[in-house]
């Protein structure tokens, strides 16, 4: 806006009762001058007429605020479109699907432009690591301040801590010595949610080695980890432990011979142990006190069984059981491909059986990693299909039918092709005894059969899902082979 | 013209939609999972779709003509509905398993009731005494126009009182008016027939509160212009006192305007924005001979526009402009024919946009806005700039947002383009964009290795379908 117009408007707001009007001015003048007009009003409105547009058609130009972009050579491998126009459609019907074909496409040196990239990531916010990988180098260049691509660093961050904690962990395993060193030197320079993911590691393995460590971290600034790192101190043999086994038992009393009773009465907490945090549910000297032990150590001590100290505890504050670990029972381990074959076979025979919801899903998960029923004979997937939707039809949309579903829609063959479920015939169930005060017989009735109605809904639903996630795996597959 | 239908982009379906939670809602239901029925039969589809209740939903929708109408038995008050809009975007997607069964009664029922009134709208009106008289008609419209023009007159000199009370107040005192001082302005104004002017004073509280004060000076000086240009209007030229009815608010004649050749138009993509409680739809379209024409559509506001031509889509037909001393709005009279011609977009400055823009207000003081071609440019993200090969630059519109910004930066590619958008003379709104390249980018990325052809003449192309259709 021109100073003209500004100086106009100062007397429009205030009136031009209350004040006059300025002499045309600048090169302006001689048009505002010749401006039509009986009265201050009329001579004030016409020109602002006159200013605003004016104002409107002159506006000056700004200096752009950054030069045109750097060319960038053009990509070399573009994703070919037949499998571009596949991945909204994967994206929408399952993260794992997604991920895999993702994988197949990084794989095979292909890569996505700016467009591509942008699209995906608004569909799904969580493949934005997967997608920066892809991404070209134009791609790159262009979306470096949005916040996919900070989104995807804290991702690969976050990985490559995953990566550094498991080599840790098999370092601690093949030398402790070294693993040990190690952890106290990735210690010092980490954060406190990073200190309490190593305190995990350490909790999940101790080892005397740690000692140091945990001794220079007692005073660690983060509360919640100076906790730890205390309590873990008595887990290691010596004076602390020993000091605290004799504590245990003045702390947790058990008395009687055949059916133990367990009361809990005061102590005083060990130095070393650190003061308990006001207003916190979960600290305690109990608390404190529990936790620095093994807990198979404080069974032993006070002679008595895991599921009773549970309960004992349970009832005098559930917080106390997350102070223990549950004693594991391991199960011989038996070599993967030995566990493939002989989930196999499981699975073949359950395949069979009418009955057999949560079996046939502990068996189709048992296959672990190898889970590809893709070379099972067509005969037994197509089983495993019906008993699934024979299983929705007859209880519904339980947990472990959409479990299922999902693993088979992942690892069935595409080119399976399974006819729709036959609708079952209703079958009234017997009446209870006693309805509610609510519902008459005929409105129990009635309820049985939407009941049944809406199963049947459900099983289609999920045959009409299956057959499209296999329908998009195999125009995957078509695509992809088209490419070679 | 093909079908409707088989024209039907995801992108245009959901700009059918009333409002954003409708097009997010049609999204969600876009699954076949969800539709026990899909069907089609012609240029109907019908289907069933799953809600939560045991019975699905029926939903029809009539793409027979160029609105597409809706039905659904959901109880929205909403055309289209998200049930309606999600059977479109399965039809685009050609998602699930549809057959070519035809509907069912209920909706059979509907589409015959939809064939009776649009058949009922065009035949010709009923003989009366005046229409089998010429001279009469004449006479009766020349005595309509009269006491139109009365009414104007009545209502612009209510004006012009109105506007000097303000200004002779002072505008500080004016912040502390009710807002039905100016509803009660507006309502007098539409009275008079006068629904422009209406407009432009509803808008006056959104500028009350400038410190300054310049934009409400402006703004108020816009208004008395309109009473002073009716004032004068016997010493206007006609092309004058056309663009003065327009800014009054006076309805286009669409029967008088003059008659066009056909030629080749490619749609360059369209802007939805809301007056009052109408919707309208501004699609703007370059001629071959490098013209650019601004068609309007208008809908009360929860009712569906006719389907927006795709952006990029060439067709010949004939377009008509409206009389105006800056040629720029136009109807599309008679049928439209698919053309293959891709037209290039012309390139040009931000001043000469600029110089253009100035040149078209001298010409018709009330013009909003032109659309103006600007390349090779390029977009800046924050500030958000148009910028030009000479480092110009000029501010986009508020309605680009954020997201909006990076979709076009993408397509974009790192490549310099040819931009078509509004220019209001404060800030530009992107409408279509066309790559320097002669190939057409498309989300697929299919553009030739972004090689520079020099010059800065660019073939339209179809890029950001969501693009034409965001703002």
């Amino acid at each position: 806006m021109t100073r003209t117009l500004r100086d106009l408007a100062l007397i429009a707001v205030r009136g031009t009762s209350r004040a006059d009007l300025p002499t045309p001015a600048g090169p302006l003048a001689q048009a505002l001058s010749s401006v039509p007009g009986e009265t201050l009003e009329a001579l004030l409105l016409g020109r602002a007429a006159l200013l605003g547009l004016h104002s409107r058609a002159g506006a000056p130009l700004l200096t752009a605020a950054a030069p045109p972009p750097t060319p960038l050579p053009a990509p070399e491998r573009p994703l070919p479109p037949a499998l571009v126009a596949l991945l909204p459609a994967l994206i929408q019907a399952d993260s794992v699907l997604t991920l895999q074909a993702l994988g197949t496409v990084t794989a095979r040196g292909w890569t996505l432009n700016a467009a591509q990239v942008l699209s995906l990531h608004t569909q799904d916010a969580a493949l934005a690591h997967p997608l920066w990988t892809l991404a070209d180098l134009r791609a790159r260049a262009i979306l470096d301040l949005h916040p996919l691509h900070q989104q995807a660093q804290k991702a690969e961050e976050e990985a490559r801590w995953d990566a550094q904690l498991v080599a840790l962990a098999e370092l601690r395993e093949r030398d402790p010595a070294q693993g040990a060193r190690e952890l106290q030197g990735l210690w010092a320079g980490q954060p406190a949610d990073r200190r309490k993911e190593l305190l995990d590691l350490l909790r999940r393995d101790l080892r005397a080695e740690d000692r140091p460590l945990l001794e220079a971290a007692t005073r660690d600034r983060s509360p919640e980890v100076q906790k730890g790192v205390r309590q873990l101190l008595g887990h290691l043999s010596g004076p602390l432990q020993d000091e605290l086994l004799a504590l245990l038992p003045q702390a947790v009393k058990v008395s009687g011979l055949l059916k133990k009773k367990i009361t809990f009465g005061a102590f005083d907490l060990p130095a070393a142990l650190g003061k308990p945090r006001a207003g916190q549910y979960d600290d305690s000297d109990l608390h404190r006190l529990l936790g620095a032990l093994p807990t198979p150590l404080i069974l032993k001590t006070l002679h008595i069984g895991w599921e009773a100290l549970y309960k004992a505890l349970q009832s005098q504050h559930w917080s106390l059981v997350g102070e223990l670990q549950e004693p594991q029972t391991l199960a011989p381990k038996l070599p993967s491909s030995a566990n493939s074959t002989a989930a196999r076979i499981r699975l073949r025979t359950l395949a069979g059986q009418p009955k057999v919801a949560a079996e046939l899903l502990e068996a189709v998960q048992a296959l672990g990693p190898s889970l590809d029923l893709s070379a099972e004979p067509p005969a037994l997937q197509a089983a495993l299909v019906n008993r699934v939707l024979n299983l929705v039809q007859k209880e519904g949309q339980t947990w472990q039918a959409r479990e299922l579903a999902v693993a088979l829609q992942r690892s069935l063959s595409p080119d399976l092709m399974v006819p729709a479920p036959t609708p079952l015939p209703f079958a009234l169930p017997p009446r209870p005894r006693k309805l509610p005060s609510w519902q008459t017989p005929a409105q129990w009735e009635e309820q049985q059969r939407q009941e049944h109605a809406h199963r049947e809904d459900r099983a289609l639903q999920t045959w009409r899902e299956l057959t499209h996630i296999l329908r998009l795996r195999r125009e995957w597959h078509a695509a992809l082979s088209a490419q070679f | 013209m093909s079908s409707t239908l088989d024209q039907l982009t995801a992108d245009l379906a959901l700009a059918l939609a009333p409002d954003s939670s409708s097009a997010s809602a049609a999204q969600k239901l876009a699954r076949p999972a969800g539709w026990p029925t899909l069907a089609r039969e012609g240029d109907v589809l019908w289907g069933e779709c799953q809600g939560s209740g045991t019975r699905p939903y029926l939903v029809g929708v009539d793409a027979r003509s160029d609105v597409i109408a809706s039905k659904c038995s959901c109880p929205s008050r909403k055309f289209p509905c998200k049930h309606a809009l999600g059977l479109l975007l399965l039809h685009v997607a050609r998602a699930g398993e549809w057959t070519a069964s035809p509907p069912p009664p209920d909706l059979i029922k509907w589409l015959g009731g939809r064939v009776a009134r649009a058949e009922k709208t065009a035949q010709p009106p009923a003989d009366t005494p005046t229409a089998a008289d010429p001279a009469a008609q004449a006479r009766a419209q020349a005595k309509a126009q009269a006491a139109r023009d009365r009414k104007r007159t009545a209502g612009l000199e209510d004006l012009e009182l109105w506007l000097t009370d303000l200004v002779r107040e002072g505008l500080l005192a004016a912040r502390a008016r009710p807002y039905s001082d100016w509803d009660q302005q507006a309502a007098r104004l539409i009275d008079a027939q006068l629904a422009g002017a209406a407009r432009q004073v509803r808008q006056i509280p959104e500028l009350l509160h400038d410190d300054t004060g310049e934009a409400l000076t402006a703004h108020l000086g816009g208004l008395w212009l309109l009473t002073q240009g009716w004032g004068q209007r016997g010493a206007l030229k006609e092309a004058e006192r056309a663009d003065l009815l327009t800014a009054l608010g006076a309805p286009l004649d669409r029967a008088s305007l003059p008659p066009a050749t056909p030629q080749v138009w490619q749609a360059l993509g369209s802007v939805q924005d809301e007056e009052g409680k109408l919707n309208v739809r501004r699609t703007w379209l370059l001629g071959e001979r490098e013209e650019v024409a601004l068609l309007l559509d208008f809908a009360p506001q929860g009712q569906a526009m006719p389907v927006p031509l795709p952006q990029g889509q060439s067709f010949t037909a004939e377009v008509a402009f409206a009389p105006s001393a800056y040629a720029q709005r136009a109807i599309v009279t008679g049928t439209m024919e698919a053309a293959t011609t891709t037209l290039a977009f012309p390139g040009g400055t931000l001043t000469d946009m600029q110089g253009r823009y100035a040149a078209a207000l001298a010409l018709n003081p009330w013009l909003g806005r032109i659309g103006a071609f600007v390349g090779p440019a390029y977009l800046h993200l924050d500030p958000p700039q148009l910028c030009d090969a000479e480092g110009h630059a000029v501010p986009l519109s508020t309605k680009v947002e954020q997201r909006d910004l990076w979709t076009l930066l993408a397509r974009a590619d790192t490549q310099l383009q040819t931009y078509f958008g509004e220019w209001d003379g404060q800030s530009f709104l992107p409408v279509g964009v066309a790559s320097p390249d002669l190939t057409r980018a498309d989300l697929s990325g299919d553009d030739i290795g972004g090689k520079d052809t020099g010059g800065d003449r660019g073939k339209s192309v179809d890029t950001a379908p969501e693009f034409g259709v965001l703002l």
